[in-house]
């Protein structure tokens, strides 16, 4: 009889489990590497969920998601999905690398796309307190000028607040160059009239600071804190012969050496709690070689404490579209920077990479109304890259009409962009943390594909890395 | 408009797939390294407070939350798995 009942009890819970792969798919976002020769990993590009498969496993599970995909997407007809272990079935749900057949994933990525666009309860500015800079990069997008913020254009931004967002929940000013530290009479006497501001609606406040370190001090770094800055970005161009050829001091001398030393203090003075930094590596054929140095050069204390991530340097028109990096961005530009990141994390550095980190559903911070960028004049811009006094939107010495009427088109075909109506984005993988790139480029009829498009399993393999890292670390001590 | 017919596939498991894997395969286990920033099972997690809204502030490190390994919803937002601040790398939760 208990036999009987048994294999009853077997029967049944098959039958269930048959039903419920009936109601399955694989999610359209799934993408595995093989990372060892006892692991496959897999990373989800719209759950950002990553699973680690045994090598032996790995054929199993590749067949029963294949098995799982629309018939027209299946290399063989025939081929169907094998019952798995309900663990492993369990895990791939958990992370969903399968999902329930009524799940629409492009609806699901247009929607918290759009909300993620039209959020209303946060306003996000950019503030440059200065267009001037210390240095004088010779690849810089911006056009410089030697202009600081002056008190009425302080005035005027302090009452389009109290006109227009005394009901935000969230407030968030993102200081900005030129280098903002030429200017930090501005920085204090913004922050206090903006705490206050905030204090006065209940709207929380916090602040970044993007600089080339030159001026990034222990006295400085003391003011962090009653600045609410959170989160600080130097800037370095390699290592010391590098970054002196490129972040030349107007008068000529080289600024390594300062912004290095700006950096160690700041790693032994700053609490990791109270502000983070991340140093922003550039890089270009002349500098690439250096950079292992650069990681090299720095005491353990910045590698724990600081994260590094890298970028290629552009061309672009305000240095007349000067190649500074083609060389060895190549083909396949993620390469390089793969090798970097490998670099780092071989280093003990904590490394990250801007397109994974970013939780939220836009390309990059002008994907969200409510954003400004404000120059030192008062003019009011959609995005930094768009300094030129024809982009502007506005300006906050107007009085009561901060934004131009005339401008209406300009806003709403900014906000109007997305990557839904490009077929070559609705069929991409990356869709859902690229979400169609620049926007900028979109307006102006382009698209900018990123760069580690091309190189997905390098990608890959330094996200899986990233996470891996924390766990490696703590069991180390 | 003629509906286009769902087909239904039931699973099949060939002898030797099933001979493999009580063998030797059920002992491996899949390993979540990291839970994502969308729980489905909770259908009320896409319409929450951890989309859209706050702005993440620039370069915020969104790593992992160290209480659910879901990735942090990023400065001044709850864990979007695990509904906790505990685990905000960027310490904008104050």
């Amino acid at each position: 009889m208990t036999t009987g009942l048994v294999k009853l009890q077997n029967i049944k819970n098959e039958c269930e489990v048959d039903n419920l792969n009936n109601n399955l798919k694989a999610s359209s976002y799934n993408y595995f590497i093989r990372y060892n020769d006892d692991n496959f990993f897999g990373y989800n590009f719209l759950y950002k969920t990553i699973l680690r498969i045994p090598a032996d496993a790995f054929p199993y599970v590749n067949q029963f998601l294949h098995g799982l995909s629309p018939k027209s997407e299946r290399v063989e007809d025939n081929s169907r999905p094998p019952r798995l272990p309900s663990q492993w079935l369990e895990a791939l749900r958990q992370v969903n690398f399968v999902i329930d057949k009524n799940i629409d994933e492009l609806s699901l990525i247009k929607f918290c796309y759009f909300r993620n666009l039209y959020a209303s309860e946060s306003l996000s500015l950019i503030v440059l307190p200065t267009l001037w800079c210390n240095l004088a990069c010779p690849y810089c997008f911006e056009f410089k000028k030697p202009i600081s913020m002056k008190a009425e254009v302080e005035d005027a931004l302090m009452d389009w607040l109290e006109s227009n967002f005394k009901g935000k929940r969230d407030i968030h000013i993102a200081w900005f160059g030129g280098e903002p530290l030429l200017a930090k009479r501005v920085i204090f006497s913004l922050t206090k009239r903006l705490k206050e501001f905030c204090n006065s609606t209940g709207a929380r406040y916090a602040a970044s600071l993007t600089t080339n370190g030159y001026f990034l001090n222990k006295e400085f770094q003391d003011s962090l804190l009653s600045l609410n800055i959170k989160q600080v970005q130097v800037t370095l161009d390699g290592d010391k012969s590098g970054h002196d050829a490129l972040k030349r001091k107007r008068n000529g001398g080289g600024s390594f050496d300062r912004v290095f030393q700006n950096v160690v203090t700041f790693c032994e003075n700053v609490s990791d709690s109270d502000c983070n930094l991340s140093l922003r590596i550039n890089c270009c054929d002349d500098n690439y070689d250096g950079i292992e140095r650069l990681l090299d050069r720095f005491p353990p204390i910045v590698r724990s404490r600081a994260s590094v991530y890298f970028r290629w340097i552009w061309a672009n028109k305000a240095s007349d579209y000067n190649e500074f990096s083609s060389s060895q961005r190549g083909t396949e530009p993620f390469l390089g920077l793969a090798k970097l990141y490998a670099t780092a994390k071989a280093l003990g550095w904590r490394t990250f990479n801007p397109h994974d980190h970013k939780a939220d559903w836009g390309y990059c911070e002008v994907d969200y109304t409510d954003h400004y960028a404000i120059s030192p004049d008062g003019s009011v811009f959609l995005c930094t890259h768009t300094f030129e006094k024809s982009e502007s939107i506005g300006c906050l010495l107007q009085g009561s009409e901060i934004i131009q009427p005339k401008t209406t088109s300009t806003i709403t075909r900014w906000y109007s962009a997305n990557p839904f109506d490009d077929a070559a984005c609705m069929k991409c993988q990356l869709l859902p943390i690229c979400l169609g790139g620049c926007r900028k480029t979109r307006v102006e009829g382009g698209r900018s594909c990123m760069e580690e498009k091309e190189s997905l399993d390098l990608f890959i393999r330094c996200l899986v890395e990233e996470r891996l890292l924390p766990v490696n670390k703590s069991q180390e001590h | 408009m003629a509906m286009e017919k769902i087909e239904e596939q039931p699973p099949i498991f060939t002898e030797e797939a099933e001979a493999e894997l009580s063998d030797k395969l059920k002992k491996l286990l899949l390993e979540v390294i990291d839970k994502g920033r969308i729980n489905l099972e909770h259908g009320t997690d896409i319409l929450s407070e951890t989309i859209g809204r706050p702005k993440p502030i620039d370069n915020c490190i969104n790593t992992v939350c160290s209480g659910c390994k879901s990735i942090c919803g990023g400065c001044n937002t709850v864990c979007s798995g695990c509904n906790s601040v505990a685990g905000c790398a960027c310490k904008q939760q104050q």
